[in-house]
């Protein structure tokens, strides 16, 4: 599946509609096909709750992108949008800190989270990044691509394995 | 108190009060993007049967979650928290939390929330398929 366009409301009902039809059509395992609709239905909120209050920056949540592959072993999810340089060092920090965890350390890290941060206002809980590396069982990746305004075109990229 | 019907919709989950038999249920999705307007409905709901409730009054809570985002997790957890006051109240409160065999990860979280909170949470198999 690929998506490039504004993350809107209807647009992630539908990218999800069609999701499902695709994994349902393919006979993924229960467990594989919940693991990447919450993986998307997370990636694509946390893009729509980063533009949601910045209308001005409509221009580039239309560059915003999901791309899903699927080979014999994994299905990986590339989830991309523009985001300021000081935002993708925060990203950074995060993923590169989540990576360095073992797998007890991570679920340790999603407890005291999950216990102690509220939600924002604009619908973070601050858990996104860290459940997801735990629900899918790998590290996770990210691309980079700075343009010339300033900005970075930020890919996180999270591979679920098929089995 | 009275009933409470919540319909559920393509994101948030079908919630029911039934006063009658002081048993709550919550089925269904639960990834809308504003999970603290949405779960408002529940908290109000928590706090006003702790205005009007008696000790040794009984209450089971059933979830049947189908997927939720991490915004809803939390606001589930704050919603136990308030359930968990109850029981500080002298109110019996059991929570039954169901999950698909074939989807470990909701069994997780339901059993994150047992190490969490100080509540009688019971993990359940749902024999439903989603």
């Amino acid at each position: 599946m690929y998506y490039k366009g504004d993350i809107t409301d209807t647009a992630i009902s539908l990218i999800i509609e069609q999701m499902e039809a695709s994994l349902d059509q393919k006979q993924a395992p229960v467990r594989v096909r919940k693991k990447i609709i919450y993986m998307i239905i997370e990636c694509l909120q946390n893009i729509y709750n980063y533009f949601k209050d910045k209308p001005y920056q409509k221009m580039v949540n239309d560059e915003s992108c999901l791309d899903i592959k699927v080979d014999a072993y994994s299905y990986t999810i590339n989830v991309s949008n523009y985001v300021t340089d000081e935002g993708s060092q925060n990203i950074i920090k995060k993923i590169e800190h989540i990576n360095s965890l073992t797998s007890e350390q991570l679920h340790e890290l999603y407890l005291s989270v999950l216990a102690s941060q509220q939600v924002s206002p604009s619908g973070g809980a601050g858990l996104g990044l860290i459940d997801i590396a735990r629900k899918s069982g790998t590290k996770l990746s990210y691309l980079l691509a700075p343009n010339a305004n300033g900005d970075v075109y930020f890919t996180l990229q999270i591979s679920i394995l098929n089995n | 108190m009275t009933n409470l019907i919540v319909e559920k919709t393509a994101r948030t989950p079908h919630i029911f009060f039934d006063s009658e038999k002081s048993t709550l249920n919550v089925q269904g999705r639960s990834i809308p993007e504003n999970s603290l307007q949405f779960y408002g409905v529940l908290f109000k709901w928590a706090d006003n049967f702790y205005q009007d409730t008696s000790e040794h009054q009984n209450l089971e809570v059933t979830f049947k979650l189908e997927y939720f985002n991490t915004s809803s997790s939390k606001c589930i957890l704050d919603f136990l928290r308030k359930l968990e006051n109850l029981k500080k109240m002298g109110v019996k409160v059991k929570i039954y939390w169901f999950y698909d065999v074939r989807d470990e990860d909701m069994q997780e979280v339901g059993q994150d929330f047992k190490e969490i909170l100080d509540l009688d949470i019971e993990l359940l198999p749902n024999p439903e398929k989603h």
